[in-house]
């Protein structure tokens, strides 16, 4: 083990994806303040789901007295040490024995959001400097917003009269949430409506001075540059389009559970498996699908299409051709269902370099890009090199992906929620 | 420094494959255009800027549309990875680590259409490999950049099954910037996560420059193979051939024993080379059969086995000296061992 540097608190090994200081066996804890960092907070939180009951008050603890400490007893070090969501490695380097003293660990990681960034990267602040002028227009829009001192996320004003669209699920866990518009100047914010399922909200605060937002409609290709603007002007993070506008609810795509290899006259099945809805409903390798509910069955892509437009739990009739005769079957559609495995390997690269939204999935319908963005950088506007406001970023979904509402699906909730509160107007008359 | 790099690339694949069972990669499983304008030292007005990267952009929306076709997910039935057809007959090169099991894939193509497809070799050195699509047919390729002499800086587009294979969804496109290249690898900031493994990387004229392999902590960390290492394996891998190692998963790099990447005639009454490796430090190094080796860093060394013996004391990473005889001449070399 490389000891890389010492402190009057002890050894500081270099360890996994963070660094972790043994201060001693014996260590009381109330000497020293020391802020928890974002990075670290953020890690805390990410595994704490997975750690046991008295693990998790420690790591809450920690949060809430803001110190990047925590002591453990030996028994409790080593449940942690073995828990497969703890994602610092090498301490087992550290000799701790059942029954020894107490162990107080110091938690720290490189700086995830002040990352040293190489002059040839693609967020290099001189590339992304010289890209601020199409942002420009869409910045004068945007508002950080911020809970205490902590910035929490961005938003976009909607309206010149205070009327500013963010991510729900960012500013709904906090009190007191303000605003801060492109002059500087902070504004108590108070949540106007909410949309779930779309996870936006519209906050209201006390000014006449917004810039409304100019959404546009225009489509861009795959592959083509976004910029995300901060509130100040500048280009915080440049990244690609990656794919066309979809939905990511879980649940909602259904499936049949087949292999399909195209053919003639239909699609040819297999792989059907027991407990797959194909199987259940009587369908076996070898079959030909050519008709599914009233729709034609020519290709793979029609046979996706079709089933694509289902819902898990829906009932198809199946047209099919086997040994040359003509059947029908009754399928009740399926979920997409993901390993607990897998789903938790994911789940950890996910956070290599990055930190995932509170709320980073569920959505009707958003296009993907590959902008490096943190949490509290969501909720603003994301523009094309020609600077048009082609969405909202909704969330950052992990390490390679980040999610936005398409503008026009964004102005179509917007518009929804600003009927509502019309209609209650007029009610109240 | 390099050990750094390399530190770092043993950790994050200790990082994936220790804690959770299987390799990272699995899991879920554009040439020279150099960018001159947009380096610290230039200040142009950001039009220029703009206009470039938008012919940039334009590039890469074709290398898009024309390469997506070819970028397949890649399944032995638990794990995702991807692949990508080089040839129309069905060839289709992917990482090493995807192949991991001994039996046939299935590829699906984004169209959804399904194909299976036989191994044939892999070289885990270099984390290379190769499948072949079993049904005849004429399927769409991409060109392959032979050159490998994308430099620092070009723009550069991936492609990938991330997260494995999702119906209705294309296979993400991301963008980077090379970043560097070491020891048949390529690095990137066009960002990678598990089920991209085996996924194309290419230049901005459409040509595959790299094979997705592995990924360090921070988002700029994207590792590819790059295409002379695969050319170099190539007709070893086509020929069914499997070898090499993929780095050792459960010891930290510096206490890995070291390679040199040589055989030695232990019948010989001196210490004579019999076999250099491909893309071995040694065959870096210019080590060339019948090489007499006379020291390693300040050891005599007697004969074969003595070189066996001195080597087993270093650490993957060490750098070393040699002294050589060849035609009776003698000269000294530096080597650093992997």
């Amino acid at each position: 083990m490389n000891i890389t540097r010492s402190s009057a608190l002890g050894a500081i090994w270099k360890l996994g994806i963070g660094f972790i200081v043994l201060v001693s066996v014996s260590w009381s804890g109330h000497t020293l303040h020391a802020q928890l960092p974002q990075d670290v907070r953020d890690v805390f939180e990410g595994m704490m789901e997975s750690l046991e009951p008295d693990l998790q008050k420690k790591f809450q603890q920690a949060i809430d007295n803001d110190t990047d400490k925590v002591e453990f007893t030996a028994e409790q070090f080593l449940r942690f040490r073995d828990n497969p969501a703890n994602p610092f490695e090498g301490l087992d380097q550290l000799n701790v024995k059942k029954g020894g003293g107490n162990v107080a660990l110091k938690f720290e990681l490189p700086s995830m959001r002040d990352r040293r960034i190489a002059q040839l990267e693609r967020q290099n602040r001189s590339l992304l400097d010289q890209v601020a002028e199409p942002a420009a227009s869409s910045a004068a829009s945007t508002v950080r917003i911020f809970s205490d001192q902590r910035q929490i996320a961005l938003g976009i004003a909607i309206s010149k009269n205070g009327m500013i669209l963010t991510k729900a699920s960012e500013v709904e866990v906090h009190d007191k949430v303000r605003c801060q518009l492109g002059d500087g100047t902070l504004h108590d914010a108070t949540i106007f409506r909410t949309d779930e399922p779309n996870d936006l909200a519209i906050l209201k605060v006390n000014s006449n001075r917004l810039t409304p937002i100019a959404w546009s409609n225009s489509k861009p290709r795959l592959g083509c540059f976004l910029l995300s603007p901060d509130s100040d002007g500048s280009v915080m993070a440049m990244g690609s389009y990656s794919v066309q506008p979809r939905s990511t609810v879980v649940g909602e795509q259904a499936f049949l559970g087949v292999q399909p290899i195209t053919s003639t006259g239909g699609v040819m099945i297999r792989d059907v498996k027991p407990g797959a809805a194909s199987y259940e409903a009587g369908l076996r390798d070898g079959d030909t699908i050519y008709l599914l509910g009233k729709t034609e069955i020519t290709d793979v892509a029609s046979l996706v299409k079709a089933i694509r437009a289902q819902r898990p739990g829906d009932r198809i009739k199946i047209n099919y051709r086997r040994n040359g005769v003509d059947r029908t079957a009754t399928a009740t559609l399926g979920g997409n269902k993901i390993s607990g495995d897998r789903a938790a390997r994911f789940k950890m690269m996910n956070r290599l370099g990055a930190v995932p939204s509170r709320r980073d999935g569920n959505f009707p319908l958003v296009f993907q890009h590959d902008t490096p963005l943190f949490p509290e950088q969501c909720g603003g506007p994301i523009v094309n090199l020609n600077g048009e406001v082609i969405g909202i970023n909704i969330a950052r979904k992990g390490r390679a992906a980040t999610y936005a509402i398409p503008a026009d699906h964004a102005q179509v909730i917007v518009n929804e929620l600003l009927r509502e509160t019309v209609a209650e107007a007029t009610e109240a008359k | 420094m390099p050990r750094l790099a390399s530190n770092r690339f043993a950790r994050m694949v200790k990082h994936a494959s220790h804690r959770f069972g299987i390799p990272v990669l699995l899991l879920v499983s554009l040439l020279g255009f150099t960018f001159g304008i947009l380096s610290d030292r230039c200040h142009a007005d950001d039009n220029t800027v703009v206009a470039e990267l938008k012919l940039v952009q334009q590039k890469i929306n074709s290398v898009v549309a024309a390469s997506m076709p070819a970028c397949v997910a890649v399944t032995d039935g638990t794990g995702f990875g991807s692949g990508v057809i080089v040839s129309a007959d069905g060839l289709v090169l992917t990482a090493g680590h995807v192949m991991a099991s001994s039996g046939e894939y299935e590829l699906i193509l984004p169209s959804g259409k399904t194909v299976t497809a036989k191994p044939l070799g892999k070289n885990l050195a270099i984390d290379a490999g190769m499948l072949q699509i079993i049904e005849k047919g004429t399927y769409p390729f991409v060109p392959i950049d032979r050159a490998g002499e994308t430099p620092k800086g070009a723009w550069v587009v991936s492609l990938g099954h991330s997260g494995g294979f999702e119906l209705g969804r294309t296979p993400p496109v991301r963008s980077g910037r090379v970043l560097g290249r070491k020891d048949g690898q390529m690095f990137t900031d066009a960002v990678l996560i598990g089920g991209d493994s085996g996924g194309p990387l290419f230049n901005l004229e459409g040509e595959l420059i790299g094979i997705h392999s592995s990924i360090g902590d921070t988002v700029a960390e994207n590792r590819h193979v790059t295409m002379p290492a695969f050319l170099a394996s190539w007709d070893r891998m086509k020929a069914g051939k499997v070898w090499g190692k993929l780095p050792e998963l459960d010891e930290p790099p510096e206490n890995r024993r070291g390679v040199i990447g040589v055989r030695v005639d232990l019948k010989a009454p001196n210490c004579r080379i019999r076999v250099v490796n491909e893309n071995s430090p040694a065959a870096e190094a210019g080590l060339k059969v019948g090489d007499i080796v006379i020291r390693f860093n300040d050891v005599r060394i007697t004969d074969g086995r003595h070189l066996i013996d001195v080597i087993k004391q270093l650490n993957a990473g060490d750098v070393c000296t040699m002294k050589i005889r060849r035609n009776e001449k003698e000269f000294s070399l530096g080597i650093q061992l992997r």
